[in-house]
């Protein structure tokens, strides 16, 4: 009985264990950049250190292009604006039906038409922005490229050695 | 009556006949007098100084000496600006027909045997209380009229620089009728040059010190090269070469001569001396002036009342080698120490107080304060003090303590995050020290402030690299230990240790010529080299940039190339020491193997993944191995993925560790290319007497000096340089002391034919032993000679490519010699106790890097 009971769930652990291993190897190959925002910051500390350094015997670089983010694929932009879309008029959906669901707890409560109403709208902001990124792309107007380069909206560059080396010489005396 | 004025002589021959100092300059009296004892002394004439009086009267340059006379010493960052003012005013002050006359019968007298060294020869210089060393100029390989005009104006200005005031007004000299005769001499292209003091002052009068450079001494003088020091026995001329020079067949005659010159003399003398294929010549004698200090029993920095702690060299020995002069101590000391203490604050443990150093100094070299760290230790969570010990020192000295089994969780945890900012620190500064050194931000024409402000941002930046490296160490030694454990599960504790070290051969990206030292010079062979100048770097041209140079602007693109290529290496073995850079055959050499090794279609390096398969593949070829994976369902082999993962971070935290340490160098190649700067300007305004001195003041003397304090008199430069000197005689300090190193007991010296110590690297070699004092003394090194020293340190890699096998007496398998051993595949021992006490140059001995055994096979006889 001992035997037949411990051995199976022995094994069993060790295939769930092995299972969560495999899945895990594969979200990695999937998502090969899990720490590239560590890595960004390396990057912007170095060219601070740099700067901060070559400021003090009286040169100055100028900052390099790779330290702000850059465009995203437009296709990514695309399913992004619709995925927007989809869930800003769910979230509209959902708080109209709570409001007027009279055997639901929000029934006529302005909080979940309000909540459904601001979420949806801000939804659907980021939708109108990903769709305009996406069709204009290189031609975006400079301050929607401007959020490109500050948030999570662009793709964070790390720079090549070809990159690294013509940064450095980007440098003048004072 | 008449007034008959006799018409002065402008030039005269040094033969040995009277001649008075106010004619010929003091230092020209000092070479007569060597040619009237018929001395070897090159072929002179002098220049009088009544050529210098007619130059002053002709030119009206009286009034601008009268205002040098009663102005005040200029602040150092005029001193360059007034030094080139008064240079000009000599270099286009109109010479009368008579100088002219005199410039141009010395360039006829001279100019058939090739070119001359022009010496300046003030009369007041080699004095019996000043010697006005490196006061005045010199110019060598002068040839032609025109060059030896400039030389001999130069001269004379040399008289009125900021410096030579600056040295006159210390001494008390008066300035109202000195004047400049200049000593035109004959070249000697000597294949050894350097000084000889007649009287070591530390030997009571018993010792002649001299130093040796190769080629021409100015290296020497400038303090660019550091020279080979010998002492010898004035009674009985035995010569005693100080750790690090080579035997030198030469230096008995040399003392023989030094000690006839005193003789004739009268009194002792500080000699500049040369040596070329006809013998040993004399170039320049003065007297030596500096009253003779006592030496003291230490420079100051050492550690005092080191209470009852526990010290030990290892584990800094490699991040501070040797003997650390003033300025490199205190530069390096501080930061360690903060390493050390941010380290032990990140993992959770307590630091000592401030006043309780953990970095020490005895005798010169760095030591750790073994009982703070075993203290720390204790009270980090899962931390053993004993393990600390066996780690340190390769065995317990201590009552071994419970293990605090407390918080476990909460120390995973924390170390786990600073892991990562280990990671990341390293990175931020291995590529801001790259990046800084590829700018190649010059130096020369910094204003003071600048330079100060930029040395503190570099220093900034070490201080992180301190830290990183110091963390990526521990880290490093912690991932490997429980490598070890997590083998020791399967394996017994020998095959352990020694897949351990296996498993990790591949943690330094290293290729034949000493890994990333070696990529920069790689890339430089690869985009800038063409066969003419593989041909010159190959050939057999002693002076190969004159002729790269020659080979047009191909040559000149090359040379640039290489020059930063270098620069970017940095220092040798200590942040701020010498850098690779100043020593040029090290270049040569490292090009001449870059290209045979490129000629040999260069080595492959496999990594570690087949070594891995392989202890996968003796692993699961055991029964019990399938059997467990089978029972316990494992449908991935989860003892392997265990097993890689542990093996991966092991050597990611020990390639850190080396990213850190190069970063450090690198660094430090820039700190020293500052402090070189310095001390030049100090040098010029008489701050300091010599730019090698400055390795003699401390980091804080030296920034105030910079913002023009007095400088440290030279006589206490002096003493701390010959402290340094009896401290490098005294060698290593023991494995571990309580208080004072000196009352430590020797370990006993091993019995018969086996010495046992740690094996760090597989694989059985026998050959002859060298053992080597230093990475200077490593010249006597033959391929295939076994490797013996107290201790490497990064500096040495060179030596690894031509050893056949390594034997240290300190050293674990995570030291940088062990690794370096392994990826190079040279079996090495370590922790051998005493061993270079008990094996001999030149005996056989069979090293075996498996067992850990080195086995003595006879006096020089191969087995």
């Amino acid at each position: 009985m001992t035997v037949a009971v411990f051995f199976p769930s022995l094994m069993g652990i060790g295939i769930l264990v092995s299972g969560a291993l495999l899945i895990s190897d594969w979200v990695r190959r999937l998502l090969p950049q899990g720490s590239v925002h560590r890595k960004h910051h390396v990057v912007i500390g170095t060219y601070g250190a740099i700067s901060e350094t070559v400021d003090a015997a009286g040169y100055h670089l100028e900052e390099p292009w790779f330290l702000s983010r850059g465009l995203r694929e437009r296709t990514t932009y695309l399913e992004l604006a619709l995925g927007f879309t989809l869930a800003g008029w769910a979230s509209i959906w959902i708080g109209v039906q709570f409001y007027e669901d009279s055997l639901g707890l929000f029934y006529e409560s302005p909080w979940a038409v309000g909540i459904g109403y601001g979420v949806g709208a801000a939804l659907l902001l980021l939708a109108a922005l990903c769709a305009l990124i996406g069709l204009a792309y290189r031609s975006t107007p400079r301050l929607i490229m401007r959020l490109v380069a500050e948030t999570s909206l662009g793709r964070i560059i790390l720079p090549t050695e070809a990159d690294h080396e013509a940064a450095l010489n980007r440098i003048a005396k004072e | 009556m008449k007034v008959i004025r006799t018409r002065p002589k402008m030039v005269t021959h040094l033969d040995g006949s009277a001649h008075h100092t106010d004619e010929v300059g003091g230092k020209a009296a000092g070479i007569n007098l060597l040619l009237r004892h018929h001395y070897p002394v090159p072929r002179a004439f002098v220049l009088t100084t009544a050529a210098y009086q007619a130059t002053i009267e002709s030119a009206s340059l009286d009034l601008l000496i009268r205002d040098l006379r009663s102005s005040a010493l200029p602040a150092p960052d005029r001193i360059a600006a007034e030094s080139a003012a008064i240079e000009r005013s000599f270099l286009t002050a109109p010479l009368a027909a008579p100088v002219a006359d005199a410039i141009a019968r010395l360039e006829s007298e001279m100019s058939r045997h090739g070119p001359v060294a022009v010496r300046s020869s003030a009369t007041a210089e080699d004095l019996a209380t000043a010697s006005f060393a490196g006061q005045y100029l010199t110019v060598t390989g002068v040839s032609g009229a025109a060059d030896l005009e400039v030389a001999i104006r130069r001269c004379w200005a040399s008289l009125w620089m900021p410096a030579a005031r600056a040295y006159r007004r210390r001494h008390h000299i008066p300035e109202h009728h000195i004047a400049m005769a200049v000593v035109v001499q004959t070249m000697v292209d000597p294949v050894w040059s350097g000084v000889a003091f007649t009287q070591d002052p530390r030997s009571d009068g018993h010792l002649i010190r001299i130093e040796a450079v190769r080629g021409l001494g100015e290296g020497l003088v400038s303090g660019r090269v550091t020279p080979l020091d010998f002492l010898v026995r004035r009674d009985t001329l035995e010569v005693s070469p100080a750790p690090g020079a080579e035997h030198l067949e030469f230096i008995e005659d040399l003392a023989r001569l030094a000690i006839r010159v005193e003789q004739t003399l009268g009194r002792p003398q500080d000699i500049e001396w040369a040596l070329d294929g006809d013998g040993i010549t004399l170039l320049q004698v003065r007297p030596i002036t500096e009253a003779v200090t006592p030496l003291g029993s230490d420079d100051g920095l050492d550690t005092v009342d080191p209470a009852k702690h526990k010290f030990t060299p290892h584990g800094v020995v490699e991040m501070i080698p040797g003997v650390v002069p003033p300025l490199l101590w205190t530069i390096n000391a501080p930061m360690l120490e903060d390493a050390f203490r941010t380290t032990f604050a990140d993992l959770g443990g307590e630091p000592p107080p401030k006043d309780e150093p953990i970095v020490a100094r005895f005798r010169g070299r760095a030591a750790l304060d073994l009982s703070a760290i075993c203290t720390i230790a204790g009270s980090l969570p899962g931390g053993d003090p004993t393990e600390v010990e066996r780690q340190y020192l390769g065995e317990t000295v201590s009552e071994p303590e419970a293990k605090n089994r407390r918080g476990h969780l909460f120390a995973a945890m924390r170390s786990r995050r600073a892991h990562n900012r280990i990671v990341d620190e390293v990175d931020l500064i291995a590529t801001a020290a790259d990046g800084l050194a590829r700018m190649q931000i010059e130096f020369h024409e910094m204003p003071v402030r600048r330079l100060v402000a930029y040395r503190q941002r570099i220093r900034d930046l070490a201080w992180r690299g301190y830290a990183a490296e110091v963390g990526a160490s521990s880290a490093a030694g912690a991932t490997y230990r429980a490598l070890e454990l997590l083998l020791e599960r399967w394996l017994p504790e020998d095959e352990a240790a020694s897949w351990a070290q296996i498993l990790t051969k591949g943690a330094l990206d290293m290729s034949p010529v000493g890994g990333a030292r070696a990529r920069g010079l790689q890339r430089v062979i690869e985009h800038y080299s063409t066969p003419a100048i593989e041909e010159v770097i190959t050939g057999p041209q002693i002076d190969k940039r004159t002729a790269i140079i020659g080979l047009g602007a191909t040559g000149e693109k090359f040379l640039a190339a290489l020059d930063r290529a270098v620069r970017a290496i940095g220092s040798k073995a200590i942040y701020g020491d010498a850098s690779w850079a100043e020593d040029e055959p090290w270049i040569w050499r490292q090009l001449q193997l870059l290209i045979a090794s490129d000629a040999d279609g260069g080595s492959e390096h496999s990594g570690w993944a087949q070594d891995y398969s392989a202890l996968c593949r003796h692993l699961s070829n055991e029964g019990r191995w399938r059997l467990i994976r089978i029972l316990t369902g494992q449908v991935i082999d989860l003892r392997f993925r265990w097993l890689r993962r542990q093996v991966e971070e092991t050597i990611r935290f020990l390639e850190l560790r080396e990213r850190a340490k190069n970063a450090l160098l690198v660094l430090g190649g820039e700190e020293r290319g500052m402090v070189v700067e310095a001390a030049r300007r100090l040098v010029s305004s008489r701050q300091l007497p010599s730019v090698d001195a400055i390795r003699y003041v401390t980091d804080t003397e030296l920034e105030q000096m910079l913002f023009g304090a007095c400088g440290v008199a030279e006589a206490e430069i002096e003493r701390r340089r010959r402290v340094g000197h009896s401290c490098a005689t005294t060698g290593p300090l023991p494995d571990w002391f309580v208080g004072d190193p000196d009352a430590a007991p020797l370990p006993d010296l091993p019995e018969g034919d086996l010495l046992h110590g740690w094996a760090a690297s597989p694989g059985r070699f026998t050959g002859p032993v060298r053992s080597v004092t230093s990475l200077a003394d490593g010249t006597r090194l033959q391929p295939g000679d076994v490797l013996l020293a107290h201790s490497t340190d990064p500096s040495w890699t060179p030596l690894f490519l031509i050893a056949g096998a390594v034997v240290l007496e300190v050293g674990g398998p995570l030291s940088h010699a062990a690794i370096v051993a392994r990826e190079f595949g040279l079996p090495a021992v370590l922790n051998v106790r005493r061993a270079t006490a008990v094996l001999n140059d030149g005996e056989y001995i069979t090293v075996d890097g498996n067992e850990g055994v080195v086995e003595r096979n006879g006096e020089g006889t191969a087995p």
